[in-house]
């Protein structure tokens, strides 16, 4: 260590105070700033306290929802009708994608989307935070979007049910569909919404700047409620056989609409009910008109009315019967097919003399039948058809029922009392008039129809069914196995014979309104057959009717929708493995 | 006085860097376990050895040594300013041509120059006294290569390094008693230059007025520096505990180098911050107090003011970004920063600060 040689500069420099004023200065305005520094950071550390942590903590969690899963929907024998799936729904956070054209790109790569449009799409929701790419993605579509490895902040993946309906188009009309977003459009996915949706659950996530979850806040967690398993009356194979059916019957008719019930009397349980047209889902009714979109929307069943006409007669005649104003074995005179009421003259399809009242029920008179509404008169035509449920809605679950029309008896007039006998002047849906018949084969309870079978789960829940008296049982099975089996036998629904089982059952052609005239139509008719076996002891009863046929020999309910009723009691019975009854062919 | 006073430095200095190993090591984790944050702290600590090692040789050079170094020092520090620039050699980060790299370590040759140009200035200073120079040698000599140093900087670009570079000429100078009217009359001549600046680079005063306006508006304040004030507020009177803080989980940016401060705020809370102010209070001051008993040598005392006092501010600099009392600047807090060279120079320089308060052999002149 050598003694530095120039040191004796020193001599020459400012003197020592000189310099260290300077220095101190320096020193105490450095010092100042520490001060100040210090005074600063009491102030943010010590002030703004709860904010920042507010702040902090909300720009790092994130609530994600847990969805619930819906309830599956399944037929009477726990076949699935309905169910869902977890798929990956795909979102983009436009706010956080600097490059807008490389996302899109490689995106539309994977899902093969249109990159121009996404593009266009992200830059136009650019300052947004949520942009659905697309929904539902398959397995394969979701594995290669996640090996994109985009910016993390950029997507995610939502967790979202689809629906499916394994069965295809099967039901469809009972069923309605869920949505994209999980809601119930019609049928029984509307009607049991309640137990079929759960209640979502929610998660809170903490993520870093980059978007990577990090954490999860398990004090935040909500867990979901899935949704419960509901289970149907509906017999899914017998419901497919009806459907097969009544597209068999489109074809040979080619009317605007049918539709198809088939009841258990005993219970009210809808064993099958089809609809047609198809609801438009349905990849073969692509390319229809929006009228027939309209038309497949509708379950005629039980949204659709039309006057009952000679399937309303036996209620009519089970009331008179019941009041004691006609006797069994009474006969009227049917004025060889015209008879004067008032200013009105009815007429018949063929001339009758004098027929008993099983016959006035066989041969379908509209005379007798004017005959035997005169002894009940107004006030008993309208007790009688309320009594068999008609102007009110039957009660079954499914969304959408119409109620059918019944005038207030304010409205009626004499005409009425020849009208109402023989099921014109009001209108009933298809369910109605099946549930009515129903009645009839149980004894002469009407229950109330219904399609639930019972909700699974812990608590399960079971369908409300109304019962009610309406005719005395007496009444009810002389009318069942006297002239309801006759119709099939001897009378106007002969085409529903059915070898090993005794058949009963009544036809109906009611004439549509004329659009033009407001009167009858000569030429559009709704042709019915309600038909139910074995009489005895009825297991089933089946309701088809056919709106406007176009197509074959005759409109008659006997002729159109005699045959497919027969089919489907066939089936029916099958499928419940009905014993035939003895001593018959 | 000294024996007491050089292990209360050193121990300062040890506190200092004990709270950057740790705030490296607690701010370079991710939310991502993997390499980086072990890597981080590797290299933190294989620099922090290296510093140990170099401050520890500087602090066994004599002042003698250190006036004969001063101009090739100088002069290797401005070829490698120069080096810098050329593309291929200099690597380029968010727009800066400031670094090179090399075996995955990188050296930054600015803030070489924090620690070669006091010593260089100072020893032209001396000579320039001792020969009586003329305003017009003193500029020549001395404020020509310092306006030449900080211009090199400048173009990187690196305007806080810059100033930086520049306030350690002013220091030097007026620490060292250049007369009062030669400092007036050169900043009269530097003014223009400093104003043609702000006009050539407007976005320099967009960046000055628009941090002004955040004041009013915290909402318009630049985001490092909105979540700097959230992260400090976050950390409260105690803070969330070492390692347990979140903003450091990339909602902060430069967590463990510029901002690492930040994370003192919300892991140690404000008792941690101002332990850190008080390290660095009393690091200066018990400095202070060593310069003064080293009365006799001009050289070294001008030296080591100016080191110490800009380590020290460039430190307050530091705090003043992160809690947005200057408007943002790429500055470094010495010690406790991640940073290859800062950390390098700043061991370096408190070594040699040590170096050349020691009493010596002869040298001690009688005042």
């Amino acid at each position: 260590m050598t003694a530095p040689v120039d040191v004796p500069a020193s001599s020459r420099e400012p003197g020592p105070s000189a310099t260290r004023l300077r220095t101190n200065v320096v020193a105490c305005l450095l010092i100042a700033v520490w001060a100040v520094i210090a005074l600063r950071l009491i102030a943010v550390q010590g002030f703004s306290r709860v904010l920042s942590e507010r702040s902090a903590r909300r720009q790092r969690t994130f609530v994600e929802t847990l969805p619930a899963r819906p309830g599956d929907i399944r037929d009477r024998a726990r076949r699935l009708l309905a169910t869902s799936i977890r798929t990956h729904s795909l979102a983009l956070d436009p706010s956080e994608i600097d490059e807008p054209r490389r996302v899109a790109e490689s995106l539309a790569g994977v899902l093969g989307l249109d990159a121009d449009a996404l593009a266009e799409r992200i830059v136009a929701a650019h300052g947004k935070r949520f942009l659905w790419v697309r929904r539902q993605l398959t397995p394969d579509e979701a594995e290669s979007v996640a090996a994109l490895q985009l910016p993390p902040a950029a997507w995610h993946f939502r967790v979202e049910h689809r629906r499916v309906y394994p069965q295809g188009t099967v039901a469809s009309h009972v069923l309605g569909r869920r949505d994209i977003d999980g809601v119930g459009r019609g049928g029984a996915e509307e009607a049991f919404e309640r137990w079929l949706v759960g209640r979502d659950g929610r998660r809170t996530l903490v993520r870093d700047a980059r978007g990577f979850v990090i954490d999860v806040d398990g004090s935040q967690t909500v867990e979901p409620v899935h949704g419960r398993d509901v289970r149907l009356t509906i017999d899914s194979v017998l419901q497919a056989d009806v459907e097969r059916r009544m597209d068999e019957l489109m074809d040979d008719c080619r009317p605007l609409a049918a539709c198809a019930v088939v009841l258990d009397p005993r219970t009210g349980e809808v064993l099958a009910m089809a609809s047609r047209p198809q609801l438009p889902i349905a990849p073969e009714a692509e390319g229809s008109s929006a009228k027939d979109e309209d038309l497949g929307w509708r379950n005629h069943a039980l949204s659709s009315m039309f006057e009952p006409g000679s399937t309303f007669k036996p209620f009519i005649v089970a009331a008179a019967l019941d009041q004691g104003l006609i006797a069994r074995d009474e006969s009227f005179h049917c004025g060889f097919g015209a008879y004067r009421m008032g200013r009105r003259v009815l007429h018949d399809h063929h001339a009758y003399g004098l027929l008993s009242v099983a016959d006035v029920l066989v041969k379908s008179s509209n005379i007798g039948m004017a005959k035997i509404g005169e002894r009940l008169t107004n006030d008993g035509l309208y007790e009688a058809a309320t009594a068999f449920g008609f102007g009110r809605r039957t009660g079954i679950e499914l969304p959408g029922e119409s109620p059918g029309r019944l005038h207030p008896l304010e409205r009626w007039t004499s005409y009425s009392t020849g009208s109402i006998p023989m099921g014109q002047e009001l209108a009933a849906t298809p369910l109605q008039v099946a549930a009515a018949h129903a009645a009839l084969a149980n004894g002469g309870v009407l229950l109330s129809p219904h399609v639930l079978l019972q909700v699974d789960g812990p608590e399960p829940a079971y369908p409300a069914v109304v019962s009610r008296p309406v005719a005395s049982e007496e009444t009810a099975r002389w009318l069942v196995q006297g002239p309801l089996v006759d119709v099939v036998r001897r009378g106007t629904g002969q085409k529903a014979k059915l070898a090993g089982y005794s058949v009963f059952g009544k036809t109906g052609t009611a004439q549509k309104q004329d659009p033009e005239t407001g009167g009858y139509s000569h030429s559009r008719h709704i042709g019915s057959f309600v038909c139910g076996a074995p009489a005895t002891s009825p297991r089933a009863v089946v309701l088809v009717a056919v709106d406007e046929p176009t197509r074959g020999s005759s409109t008659f309910g006997g002729i159109v929708a005699a045959p497919a009723a027969a089919d489907i009691l066939r089936a029916t019975l099958e499928s419940l493995q009905a014993p035939p009854s003895a001593g018959l062919p | 006085m000294t024996a007491s006073l050089k292990p209360l430095f050193l121990g300062l200095t040890a506190i200092l860097l004990g709270v950057g190993v740790m705030l490296v090591f607690s701010a370079s984790v991710s939310s991502r376990p993997g390499d980086p944050e072990v890597a981080y702290i590797a290299k933190h600590l294989v620099f922090l050895a290296l510093a140990a090692a170099i401050g520890g040789a500087a602090s066994q050079v004599s002042p003698e040594t250190w006036r004969r170094l001063a101009p090739y020092l100088f002069l290797g520090t401005v070829v490698l300013l120069v080096l810098v620039l050329i593309p291929g050699l200099g690597v380029k980060v968010n727009g800066a041509r400031r670094w090179f790299r090399m075996a995955g370590l990188s050296l930054q040759p600015s803030e070489l120059a924090k620690l070669t140009l006091p010593l260089y200035l100072a020893t032209v200073l001396e000579k320039q006294r001792r020969v009586g120079a003329t305003f017009r040698s003193d500029l020549a000599r001395m404020l020509g290569p310092l306006a030449g140093v900080s211009l090199l900087v400048l173009v990187e670009p690196d305007l806080g390094t810059a100033a930086l570079l520049m306030a350690t000429g002013a220091v030097v100078l007026w620490s060292g008693g250049w007369p009062l009217r030669r400092m007036l009359a050169a900043a009269v001549l530097a003014s223009p230059g400093l104003l043609g600046l702000l006009f050539l680079k407007p976005y320099q005063w967009q960046r000055i007025t628009g941090f002004v306006d955040a004041w009013t508006a915290p909402h318009l304040a630049p985001y490092q520096i909105r979540q700097s004030l959230l992260t400090l507020g976050v950390g409260g009177w105690f803070g969330q505990g070492l390692g347990a803080g979140w903003q450091k989980l990339s909602y902060l940016p430069e967590a463990n180098t510029d901002f690492v401060f930040s994370v003192v705020g919300e892991e140690l809370g404000l008792v941690g911050t101002l332990s850190v102010v008080a390290a660095w209070i009393g690091l200066y001051v018990v400095g202070l107090r060593l310069i003064d008993e080293r009365r006799g040598d001009w050289f070294a005392r001008t030296v080591g003011f100016t080191w110490l006092t800009m380590l020290v501010f460039q430190a307050a600099l530091n705090i003043a970004v992160v809690t947005a009392l200057v408007p943002p600047k790429g500055v470094s807090h010495p010690l406790i920063s991640y940073g290859g060279t800062s950390l390098l120079v700043s061991v370096t320089i408190l070594g040699a600060f040590c170096g050349l308060m020691r009493p010596r052999d002869g040298s001690a002149v009688p005042e």
